[in-house]
């Protein structure tokens, strides 16, 4: 079948095209709104501003295929294969695409608002300035495995998306928007974060060794037992955020603002906090082994049973602390 | 419109016996073929002639090369030997675009006095200049020998050898940058100051690398200076948008990085040769890290743009949007291969960010883009785009 007797076709009325044979077909601003088309093969087509709103493209190959500023809201693309296909500025609000294969594909622009994307593989692809605010990414069993590795999400909006236990390892989210995300349990291993927003952010159980989060806003964040290992945090602002049972261990927080924060049971061994902000927050039973607090502003923070033996304290100021011993500390002895 | 032959002639004279003159040649290649050519043979068999002319052609104006040039330079992994390099083609085929509007009509010869004395106007501390030296203070201060370099400008600036870091970082690198801008008048004479310490020290090719390095660096903020006397408002805009693509990693080491694309050629040995991210190249993606911003601290913007793009989202067709943006800031959409591309160079963040800072009425942006989205195929599409674009910006303006 040729493009031109599809759309004569679908203009007829006829919608099912199931396991449509049509590679490197122009198809570009054709109308094929609701059109069933699972299992076609249409690699290499282009597909550019075409609608195919609630279209069925399930399990189709669609492999290199031009789909820029393409409509796909709500179609379905469970297990469709989309590598180094082109998805530049297209639109799929709302749509499935659950173990979809996106590897490499280019999605700058795109919007996947509410887009259901369990299970697909997104690793390689570039996403700069995509929106999925509200997308779900979440992996809910073993084999449904959401997969941004290596990623780009440069300043991608992620506001309140759920990203539960995704791979997103060494993917860049750099001036991302992950405000209310959620990362529970995520891979963010060298995971580039900076000046990212993750205001209100649930990072608990995730894995950030070494990541870098330079400029990142991590305000009333949810570190609990968030593994940071050598972490570059330098600078940044984890005002009121609460990392009970973290782990910092070589973590350099050089200048953070940790005011307000609950830290309780977090382990600092060989973490870098010189020069950082610590007032007011709780630091019950906190790990500082060999910690570097050199002018750390500790005023008024809980120090109850914390261990502070071989740290170094120098310059740091802890007037009003509540000591280990459980003294506050007292500048004037 | 005819090129004044001489002038033509005197400009690719000019390039072609330049001391870089084949490094030149390369860039200019790349933007006419679209990829990165090292092999001498290939090079000598196409003339500098016929690129120029090239060119010209594929870059009708100056925002446009600028842009490209600057654009190709960023993602160089040698990117300090190359950005003096896009100055002097830009400067020179500007030249070719001037003589192109000097022999234009009347009328548009008074819209370019108008323009200058616009320029004019506004104040000396453009805000992007802000912004460049906010670059190369970051530049610096992030490259993996920022304390060999720290103790280099401090000498500089200072006039003897300071070993305690601390005690320069009191100064701040920042202060100790714009004292050297303002106490040198040119980059011949920064460049003789360096020169003069880097001889008197120890590790002298060490340290004769890292001048270098910071030389390049400083010099830009000479040249935004001297662009903007000479009227070239847009480049400035050009640079503030490729700097945020800018891929620091290729500012900090001169060599190739493992996960670069490399255009392999038989057996050669790559390792001293330039190369370039060829996003038409799927299969080396998996090896590449995609450009990142450098910036530390990013100009914070007096709006959200975040919310401003979901309006925009939400209610209307990103790509035409886009198309529609790019149309009104650049030049029209004729749907060419090559626009795609550039297209993909902005993100709709990238032109809404453009249309703001351009400070057009409201007025004007909705009678241009009405006016452009009837010049569109699907007119009704565009024109609903128009309007949504229009709605979001207004609340903004």
């Amino acid at each position: 079948m040729k493009p031109k007797e599809l759309i004569e076709c679908y203009s007829n009325g006829e919608t099912q095209f199931s396991g449509l044979k049509m590679p490197g077909a122009n198809l570009s601003s054709a109308d094929l709104i609701g059109i069933v088309l699972n299992e076609a093969d249409l690699h290499g087509s282009n597909l550019i501003f075409a609608y195919l709103n609630r279209a069925n493209l399930a399990q189709a190959n669609l492999v290199a295929t031009d789909l820029s500023g393409a409509n796909l809201s709500q179609a379905d693309l469970t297990g469709a294969d989309l590598r180094s296909a082109v998805l530049h500025g297209i639109i799929l609000q709302g749509a499935i695409l659950q173990e979809t294969d996106l590897t490499l594909a280019i999605l700058i622009d795109a919007n996947l608002i509410g887009a259901d994307l369990r299970g697909s593989d997104l690793s390689g692809a570039n996403l700069t300035g995509a929106c999925l605010r509200g997308a779900n990414m979440r992996q809910e069993k073993k084999n449904f495995n959401t997969n941004l590795q290596a990623a780009n999400l440069f300043k991608a909006d992620l506001a309140g998306a759920n990203m539960k236990g995704v791979d997103l390892a060494r993917a860049n989210l750099s001036g991302a928007n992950l405000k209310e995300a959620n990362l529970r349990n995520a891979d963010l291993r060298k995971v580039d974060l900076s000046n990212a927003n993750l205001t209100g952010a649930i990072l608990s159980e995730a894995n950030l060794t070494g990541a870098k989060l330079t400029g990142a806003a991590l305000n009333k964040a949810n570190l609990v037992r968030t593994n940071l290992m050598q972490t570059e945090l330098a600078g940044v602002n984890f005002t009121e955020a609460i990392m009970t049972h973290a782990n910092l261990n070589a973590a350099n927080l050089t200048r953070a603002n940790l005011s307000l924060t609950r830290i309780n049971n977090a382990d600092f061994t060989r973490a870098n906090l010189s020069g950082a902000i610590l007032k007011e927050a709780e630091l019950i039973e906190v790990f500082f082994a060999k910690a570097n607090l050199s002018g750390a502003d500790l005023r008024e923070a809980n120090l109850t049973r914390a261990d502070l033996m071989s740290a170094n304290l120098s310059n740091a100021n802890l007037s009003g602390a509540i000591m280990p011993d459980g003294r506050v500390y007292n500048t004037r002895r | 419109m005819q090129l004044s032959t001489d002038i033509f002639n005197e400009v690719v004279y000019y390039l072609d016996h330049h001391k870089e003159s084949l490094r030149i040649k390369k860039l200019i290649f790349c933007i006419c073929k679209k990829y990165w050519e090292n092999d001498l043979t290939i090079l000598n068999n196409v003339s500098l002639t016929e690129l120029v002319q090239e060119l010209i052609k594929l870059k009708p104006s100056n925002d446009h090369l600028s842009f490209s040039v600057y654009k190709l330079v960023k993602t160089l992994n040698r990117s300090t030997v190359y950005d003096p390099l896009a100055r002097v083609i830009i400067e020179q085929i500007n030249r070719l675009y001037n003589s192109q509007l000097s022999q234009a009509s009347n009328n548009e010869q008074e819209e370019d006095t108008q323009l200058i004395t616009n320029q004019l106007k506004s104040s000396s501390l453009h805000p992007n200049y802000q912004l460049i030296i906010e670059q190369v203070v970051a530049n610096l201060a992030n490259h993996q020998e920022e304390g060999r370099i720290k103790k280099l400008i401090f000498a500089a600036s200072k006039n003897h050898w300071e070993n305690n870091i601390n005690l320069i970082n009191e100064y701040g690198l920042k202060n100790l940058i714009l004292d050297l801008r303002n106490t040198h008048a040119n980059q011949a004479s920064l460049r003789e100051s360096f020169n003069h310490i880097v001889n008197n020290i120890n590790k002298k090719n060490l340290y004769s690398g890292l001048a270098n390095l910071i030389v390049n660096q400083i010099e830009m903020l000479y040249d935004t200076e001297v662009d903007y006397e000479e009227n070239n408002k847009l480049e400035t805009n050009i640079i503030e948008t490729q700097i945020i693509h800018l891929d620091k990693s290729q500012i900090n080491s001169p060599e190739i990085p493992q996960t670069y694309s490399l255009k392999q050629q038989g057996g050669r040995n790559q390792e001293f040769a330039t190369s370039i991210i060829d996003l038409e190249k799927p299969q080396y993606l998996n090896q590449i890290k995609l450009p990142v911003p450098p910036l530390v601290e990013p100009q914070p913007k007096p709006y959200n743009y975040f919310e401003l793009r979901l309006e925009i989202m939400q209610y209307t067709n990103p790509l035409r949007a886009k198309i529609l943006l790019f149309s009104l800031l650049f030049q029209p959409w004729d749907y060419r291969a090559q626009d795609w591309t550039t297209l993909k160079g902005y993100t709709l963040e990238d032109l809404l960010d453009q249309l703001i800072q351009s400070r057009r009425s409201i007025k004007e942006i909705e009678t241009k883009l009405y006016n452009i989205a009837k010049s569109q195929p699907d007119v009704e599409s565009n024109l609903q785009t128009a309007n949504v674009i229009i709605q979001a910006i207004g609340q903004i303006l």
